[in-house]
């Protein structure tokens, strides 16, 4: 008779096992599962992540604004003669200028993006008010019309 | 085995452990001693206190005398219990011009207290806001980020330098 209890066995039981264990983690962080097997976790990591992405959001647009503050006031000081850039310096009249206009876009940019963090929230808490689970069946493909 | 057959093995067990325990001191220092360094004890509610103290300390390292917050601001996520507080401070630099610093802090729910995370001096002369497309060229730019990069390492070094000798900072 062949022995069961070999060590190639034992290796093969133990990947077997964790390659379960993975299997079965990841499904049940998938939509589907997760938001009819666990929906209070479901909601409270969705609802979570939203509002940790909506205070990044504001930060980054924060960053933008007080960089452009710094670049103004640095400006300001480069034509009274109280700054002085240092010999070689990448800092000029006219590259603060340009600094100036190029922040510009991003800072608009970052306005949008602080929006669309809260829409986000906002579907999120809505979902969970609704009772929303993930379908499943096969939806309807493409944009759904009234 | 002769001496030198020993010595020469030595020197070969020693070369990688030193660069893993000089690379094991780096992160030590990055990512657990410098974060907090000082900040233990201070409420998650105080956050005002705690952007103080870090800003004061870094700002003190780069030769800056720190002024006042231009803004501060101190956000909390109701469900996920995460805190975060951040401002822009005014400082004032050796020839008298006005220098805006950028202070990030973040509440760790593991250790308990506030930590300091990526903060840096705002438009500064080597700051990426200044490149364009050819200026400067991309071996120059390179420079520049490493020595930004060895700038802020040195900048925290000093700064737990004088947080050892002055511990009111």
């Amino acid at each position: 008779m062949k022995r069961l209890l070999t060590r190639e066995n034992i290796v093969r039981l133990l990947l077997a096992a964790a390659l379960g264990g993975t299997i079965w983690k990841g499904f049940m962080k998938t939509p589907e599962a997760a938001s009819h097997l666990r929906p209070d976790w479901y909601f409270e990591s969705l609802i979570g992540d939203g509002e940790n992405s909506a205070i990044m959001k504001e930060r980054h647009h924060d960053v933008l604004e007080a960089t452009d503050k710094a670049v103004r006031v640095r400006l300001s000081e480069l034509r009274a003669g109280v700054y002085a850039p240092a010999p070689g310096s990448l800092v000029s009249e006219e590259s603060l200028v340009r600094a100036i206009r190029k922040n510009q876009a991003t800072r608009e940019r970052a306005v949008d993006d602080v929006l669309r963090a809260e829409e986000k929230l906002a579907r999120a808490k809505n979902l969970q008010a609704a009772g929303w689970r993930m379908g499943l069946g096969f939806g309807p493909a493409g944009e759904e019309r009234p | 085995m002769s001496r030198a057959a020993r010595a020469l093995r030595l020197g070969l067990w020693a070369l990688p452990a030193g660069f893993v325990l000089g690379l094991g001191a780096l992160v030590w220092f990055g990512a657990w001693h410098y974060p907090a360094m000082g900040l233990a004890g201070i409420p998650k509610t105080d956050s005002r206190a705690a952007l103080e103290k870090a800003a004061r300390g870094m700002t003190a390292s780069e030769g800056l005398v720190f002024e006042d917050f231009d803004f501060a601001k101190f956000r909390e996520a109701p469900t996920a219990r995460d805190a975060y507080a951040w401002g822009a401070a005014r400082c004032r630099a050796r020839d008298g011009s006005t220098v805006f610093f950028w202070v990030y802090l973040e509440w760790s729910k593991k250790r308990g207290q506030w930590l300091r995370n990526y903060s840096l001096e705002l438009a500064a002369p080597d700051d990426e806001i200044y490149f364009t497309r050819q200026h400067p060229g991309q071996l120059a730019r390179a420079r520049l980020a490493l020595g930004k990069l060895l700038g802020q390492l040195a900048a925290h070094i000093r700064e737990a330098r004088q947080d050892l000798q002055r511990p009111d900072l």
